[in-house]
């Protein structure tokens, strides 16, 4: 689908947005790419949550989502509706169900790509579990520094030796689980800012005058 | 007494946090192992099948919280038709593996058993779901293989989980650290 960013595919939305208000950015684009009436504006908001995605630092696949999209244009096909608009021996190809099909492929679509392209690892989570979610998050990024040390030849014995060294469990020893204490994130700046409102304005706007 | 016991559940409120890193590091690994696009193994269920042996009822839907919510994080698909499937079909995975493992008695399942149960339920929803809200009933005539390709990954993840359990030394010395 899409491979997580590394040190090659920065985030670039990072620098402009603070985590919180780009989650909600991107929840609100959703609501337009879900509630929009017209196949069009699901298109237009599916590629910007692609650029967004790429902005991200996400590699995206984009024959995945060909196949995802044309997968859901074949099933809804599958099963007739509206008008036919050619028969393939007994079987009514109907533009109902082609277009009924193609909206959701884009939908589907477009929901994964704004998503990749607006929650960012750095998301706060509010209460005690915010706290536990910081903690694990910050034991995963442990672990995945020592990704390379797992031996495709001895995989359990290399995991188990990469657990010790993260959770000892020896006599004398104890598990080190102070919290990462994460740098706060700077503020959402004034670019940021009308990228958001500017963005949301116009999938608004798009989606009130095509409906 | 209360208090103690408290403390006691305080104090393992790291190690499920630890548990729900290595779900997370386990749906990283599974990127080493080819497998169709459409497709996931569910090796991020790993953990969860170790931890039915050492947590409450309470911890455990913590534990399930974090694989979830963490995974739709990392891999950002937190407001996607993706974690809505893949939290749907976690929580039912779980819920028959939890209560497989508490109503069997012990001996008459391994790890592999209840880990083609929590695969086979993970899977039916995630088809249901798919059915219901992106591909159509049309979409039923892929159960099968889906379904198919479930029960050899459940198989496969129940085996590596009886294997940890019976040769890791972390998980026994774990244990112990928590029965003294």
């Amino acid at each position: 689908m899409a491979k997580a960013r590394n040190s090659k595919h920065p985030d670039r939305l990072d620098a402009l947005l603070h985590p919180t208000p780009r989650f909600l950015w991107g929840l609100a684009l959703l609501g337009v790419l879900v509630l929009a009436p017209r196949w069009e504006t699901r298109a237009a908001v599916m590629l910007f949550g692609g650029v967004l995605a790429t902005l991200a630092g996400k590699r995206i696949s984009f024959s995945y989502f060909l196949l995802l999209a044309g997968t859901v244009v074949v099933f809804h096909a599958l099963a007739p509706f509206g008008k036919v608009l050619i028969m393939l021996g007994n079987f009514p190809l109907t533009e109902g169900a082609l277009l009924g099909g193609w909206k959701n492929g884009l939908t589907m679509a477009g929901l994964v790509f704004v998503s990749l392209g607006t929650i960012s690892r750095q998301l706060h989570l509010p209460g005690r579990f915010g706290k536990l979610w910081a903690l694990t998050f910050s034991w995963y990024e442990q672990l995945m520094e020592s990704k390379s040390r797992v031996h495709p030849g001895a995989i359990l014995l290399s995991i188990d030796r990469i657990l010790e060294q993260h959770y000892p469990t020896r006599p004398g020893s104890s598990p080190v689980w102070t919290q990462e204490q994460r740098s706060p994130h700077g503020p959402t700046k004034a670019s940021g800012w009308a990228l958001v409102i500017l963005s949301t304005l116009a999938a608004v706007t798009l989606a009130v005058a095509l409906r | 007494m209360p208090g103690s016991s408290k403390k006691m559940a305080q104090a393992r409120l790291p190690l499920v946090a630890f548990f729900g890193a290595l779900s997370l590091f386990f749906a990283t690994l599974e990127y080493l192992f080819p497998t169709p696009p459409w497709f996931r193994l569910g090796l991020a269920n790993l953990p969860i099948l170790l931890a039915l042996d050492f947590f409450t009822f309470p911890e455990l839907l913590l534990l399930l919280l974090l694989k979830v919510i963490g995974q739709g994080i990392v891999n950002g698909t937190l407001a996607s038709q993706a974690f809505l499937l893949s939290s749907s079909g976690s929580l039912a995975s779980f819920v028959v593996m939890y209560m497989a493992f508490r109503l069997i008695p012990r001996g008459w399942i391994s790890l592999i058993g209840l880990s083609l149960a929590g695969s086979m339920a993970s899977n039916t929803v995630q088809v249901g779901l798919s059915m219901v809200l992106i591909f159509g009933p049309a979409s039923g005539i892929i159960a099968p293989w889906f379904l198919g390709l479930g029960t050899l990954s459940g198989l496969g993840i129940g085996w590596g989980a009886e294997t940890l359990k019976r040769y890791s030394r972390w998980l026994r010395r774990v244990k112990l650290g928590q029965s003294s």
